[in-house]
């Protein structure tokens, strides 16, 4: 027999309870020779009898006959420590007997578990992006949620409940960086994708985010563990970065017309002074010029190593002169 | 007479252009817009095209885009005159059609020699290339000689202001020069006067 049984017999007020018999089971589980606790008061063998609850139960049971089960307990003193799960019945006799079970092992590994699920549950929770645990069906087709994390219901503003009701299709928008069927053929055949699509929220506002999507097997089953990123600022900074730099675009762009505007002028000139004698005069006024046009063909430098202006500048003149670039 | 047509949305300058040209012993005939010279084109034939670049609506690269798909127009010489510097992407993409690129402002002297030894050289060298037709050169050879001496004489031409603008371009001159004188002397081999 694995389980421990203690035969008790009780004084004659009940206050306190004798060894009468102990199994080798009980010998084994509480580290005890029968012959040292035989006749021995429960008080002298478990000193912290009272505070393991079992003295109140094994009352109970004497005065009342009924039997009862002791809930799985942590026992310690000095000498031992562990739990056990107890059950108690009065014998025809009038002793009591205790039938009681070692479950620290049991215990341990519940605690370990617990430790090691509320550890998980924080990093689920405390990681900065959304996460979305859902099924998937054969062709890739995503399912209902199995779990979310707080940042994804913070995210679409819903409750963990309300999410449960959803599958993740129903939050997208019509933009997908890739067609979506071939987004879903990838995570069926690679197992994982990257991709961007756009969230929407509960009160209805659009959430852009790039979603990181892998097929895990959680406990014998095919599910889809997505890292959702919230991409809203990293937007912003690329479209403000696209804007700046078609500003820049356009400055050069407007730099090479002002050139060629300042040229023509230049050029009349010359022409000009071509036509008339020459002079001391005139040659002067040539060198002038020609010192204004060698400003002009360093700004010209300037903006044609922009590799940037070069790429802008499209098809034959690269600016549509009096629009939007 | 040779006649040059003067493309440019400049009227003073396209004036005095005119005038210089006249001057000099040119017959002159103007348009104010890239339209204007498609439309002159069909009832003139200019010995050589001097066209601007910045017009509107329609630019000199396209201009000069359109004259040359026109297999009535696309042997007639086309210098570009403009106030704009050359970008790289510009000389890859159009390189082969134009004559020159001259760079405003430009003294009349030298803009009138530049055309007379552009037009003289395109006249001379597409002579040696009726010839070769008539000596029974194969025309895909004629091609590649018109080809290569393009090429030869645009970089010649243009290399000093290039690498004025801080370019490093241009095609392989040694290898093109080399090609052009093994073909000139395929040309003198089979009796094709060189003048």
């Amino acid at each position: 027999m694995s389980s421990g049984v203690a035969i008790y017999e009780a004084n004659e007020d009940g206050n306190d309870f004798f060894f009468k018999n102990l199994n080798r089971a009980g010998e084994r589980i509480d580290d005890l020779k029968r012959q040292d606790v035989i006749g021995k008061s429960l008080f002298e063998i478990f000193p912290a009898i009272k505070e393991f609850g079992l003295f109140d139960v094994l009352q109970r049971v004497w005065r009342t006959g009924v039997p009862e089960s002791q809930p799985a307990s942590l026992y310690k003193d000095a000498r031992i420590t562990g739990w056990r799960m107890n059950f108690i019945y009065k014998l025809p006799s009038g002793e009591i007997a205790a039938i009681y079970d070692d479950i620290t092992e049991r215990k341990d590994a519940e605690e370990a578990l617990r430790k090691s699920e509320e550890k998980f549950r924080g990093i689920f929770n405390k990681i900065n992006d959304a996460i979305h645990l859902h099924d998937i069906g054969k062709d890739g087709s995503p399912g209902n949620f199995i779990d979310v994390n707080d940042i994804a219901c913070q995210m679409l503003q819903y409750s963990r409940d309300e999410m449960m009701q959803y599958n993740p299709l129903d939050f997208v928008t019509e933009y997908h960086s890739r067609p979506i069927d071939k987004i879903l053929e990838e995570l069926v055949t690679v197992g994982k994708v990257e991709f961007e699509t756009e969230h929407t929220r509960k009160d209805g506002t659009i959430v852009p985010v790039e979603i990181n999507a892998h097929i895990i097997t959680l406990m014998g089953k095919k599910v889809v563990l997505s890292v959702v990123r919230d991409i809203t600022e990293r937007k912003k900074t690329d479209e403000q970065i696209r804007n700046s730099l078609v500003q820049i675009e356009n400055d050069l762009v407007q730099m090479a017309l002002f050139n060629d505007q300042i040229r023509n002028p230049l050029a009349v000139i010359i022409a000009l002074l071509d036509s008339e004698q020459e002079s001391k005069t005139n040659t002067k006024i040539c060198e002038q010029v020609y010192k204004i046009d060698e400003l002009i063909t360093t700004l010209d430098r300037q903006y044609m190593n922009s590799e940037k202006v070069r790429e802008f500048l499209k098809k034959h003149y690269d600016f549509i002169p009096g629009t939007d670039v | 007479m040779r006649t040059i047509l003067l493309v440019d949305d400049n009227e003073r300058l396209i004036e005095l252009f005119a005038l210089f040209f006249e001057n000099a012993g040119w017959d002159v005939v103007t348009a104010p817009s890239g339209r204007e010279c498609l439309k002159l084109l069909e009832h003139e034939c200019p010995d050589l095209i001097l066209l601007d670049i910045m017009m509107e609506p329609m630019d000199g690269w396209e201009t000069l885009l359109r004259i040359k798909e026109n297999p009535r127009w696309a042997k007639i010489p086309v210098t570009m005159l403009t106030g704009k510097a050359l970008s790289q992407k510009e000389f890859d993409s159009y390189g082969m059609l134009f004559e020159h690129y001259l760079l405003k402002p430009l003294s009349a002297s030298k803009m009138i020699s530049l055309s007379g030894q552009v037009l003289e050289v395109h006249t001379r060298v597409h002579e040696v290339a009726e010839a070769a037709g008539n000596k029974g050169i194969e025309p895909l050879i004629i091609d590649e000689y018109l080809l290569v001496h393009h090429r030869v004489m645009l970089n010649h031409r243009m290399s000093a202001s290039l690498a004025l603008q801080g370019y490093t371009i241009l095609w392989d001159l040694g290898k093109d020069e080399e090609r052009l004188k093994e073909l000139q002397k395929m040309f003198a081999d089979r009796g094709v006067p060189f003048s």
